[in-house]
């Protein structure tokens, strides 16, 4: 029978975990706070399995336009077709990292200050 | 020579992944950890505290601490090896040492934070269930029990320390499931038992029946409380007067120690980077001049 295209298909090595890094996620990951407008990077722990993001977000970037308890919405840009749209995801803390694309320019901000 | 097969090959170490350092030493439930250090994210920076009690040997400690990837932070603690100043000078492990030494946690802090007086909480202990209720100007400090690695047992001493700090005037979410004197059959807290745990009745008792029934027996047992005197019917008074001067001076006392010895250094003291830095610039001003005086001739074919 054919292989199926569901939410978590073809994610066998995307979603692992990296060699000798499985089991329980460093606490740090929960002691960072994201303030809207960041820009944060997805990047699935394929060992939480709630708030996690589809396949597709999985190493892109974007900016944090809500705050909820647990988790974080990310706008990330995605093709569709000939246009890109700007798409609103949910994301629990523990698949976003605080992304650096946008460091030198806060670092330059504050040199010039 | 019996020939052995090798278990652990080089494979295995290479393939084997150590549990988190903490984990190893048995200290730190880091799924509990967890799920006691989460704030919400849009609380932001909010710090959450955790009640952390912790049980030596023969001590008691208690803290207040929170959460930052640098590392914990400690905002007050108490340990059971103070109370002796406060009138209580036997018994520093059991159940109504800890209802004390969470009773002078939750002053301390208090007392730090300047609420003191706003949060009185229950100052004639009876046994039974008490909750803070918010004064008009601040919340109440709340505070999340940390129990670590025990087994939470109903009249299990970390409860005794939790009850004392809930008397204190902490805002620490709790049931009564769990305090001494709850009956699994009742349903309830039976407060008299509870009250009678606190004030270490349970202490006094054994002591009258062993005083009965094996003299020895209860010299060897509580040769200290005989010592300093204690008989079974004064300690209740004696735990009163040791709450009241708790309530009345909860502040920590620094105690003097005299500065640390000095040793002889046995290797030489590493230096620090920016003397390494005038050293090096040092000797290439002393090559420089030393080549300058010797070969004038090979500057230019260099």
């Amino acid at each position: 029978m054919p292989a199926g295209h569901g939410l978590r298909s073809r994610t066998r090595d995307l979603f692992a975990r990296p060699f000798r890094k499985k089991g329980p996620t460093p606490l740090s990951i929960y002691l960072r706070t994201y303030k809207i407008g960041d820009y944060v990077d997805v990047k699935v722990n394929g060992s939480i399995h709630k708030g996690m993001p589809h396949k597709f977000y999985h190493g892109r970037t974007g900016r944090v336009w809500n705050v909820t308890k647990r988790a974080i919405g990310v706008e990330v840009n995605k093709q569709v077709g000939n246009r890109i749209i700007r798409k609103r995801i949910h994301v629990r803390v523990e698949h976003v990292q605080p992304s650096r694309c946008h460091e030198e320019i806060l670092q330059r901000i504050k040199r010039n200050d | 020579m019996v020939f052995v097969k090798a278990q652990k090959s080089k494979a295995y170490f290479k393939r084997f992944q150590v549990k988190y350092k903490r984990r190893r030493e048995g200290k730190t439930d880091y799924r509990a950890r967890i799920r006691l250090i989460n704030q919400d994210k849009n609380k932001y920076n909010t710090p959450k505290y955790r009640f952390v009690v912790r049980f030596t040997n023969q001590d008691i400690i208690a803290q207040i601490v929170s959460a930052s990837i640098a590392g914990d932070i400690v905002m007050a603690a108490a340990y059971a090896r103070e109370l002796p100043r406060y009138g209580l000078e036997v018994g520093l492990t059991n159940y109504a040492a800890a209802y004390c030494t969470g009773l002078l946690l939750a002053r301390r802090v208090l007392k730090m934070l300047e609420m003191d007086d706003e949060y009185e909480g229950n100052v004639e202990a009876t046994g039974e269930d008490y909750s803070v209720e918010p004064a008009e100007s601040r919340r109440p400090f709340r505070a999340l029990l940390d129990v670590g690695l025990i087994r939470t047992t109903t009249g299990n001493r970390v409860f005794g320390a939790l009850k004392g700090a809930l008397d204190g005037g902490l805002d620490v979410p709790h049931s009564d499931k769990r305090f001494a004197g709850f009956s699994k059959d009742s349903k309830q807290l039976d407060v008299e038992v509870h009250r009678k745990y606190i004030y270490g009745g349970h202490v006094a008792a054994y002591m009258t029946t062993l005083m009965e029934d094996e003299p020895e027996k209860y010299q060897s047992h509580f040769s200290e409380y005989i010592k300093k005197g204690l008989e079974p019917e004064g300690l209740e008074e004696m735990y009163k007067k040791v709450h009241a001067a708790i309530r009345a001076d909860p502040t920590v006392k620094k105690s003097e120690k005299q500065p640390p010895k000095e040793h002889k250094r046995y290797h030489l003291k590493k230096l620090t980077y920016e003397e390494r830095k005038a050293r090096l610039i040092e000797r290439l001003n002393a090559l420089n001049a030393a080549g300058a005086g010797d070969g004038d001739e090979d500057e230019d074919d260099e």
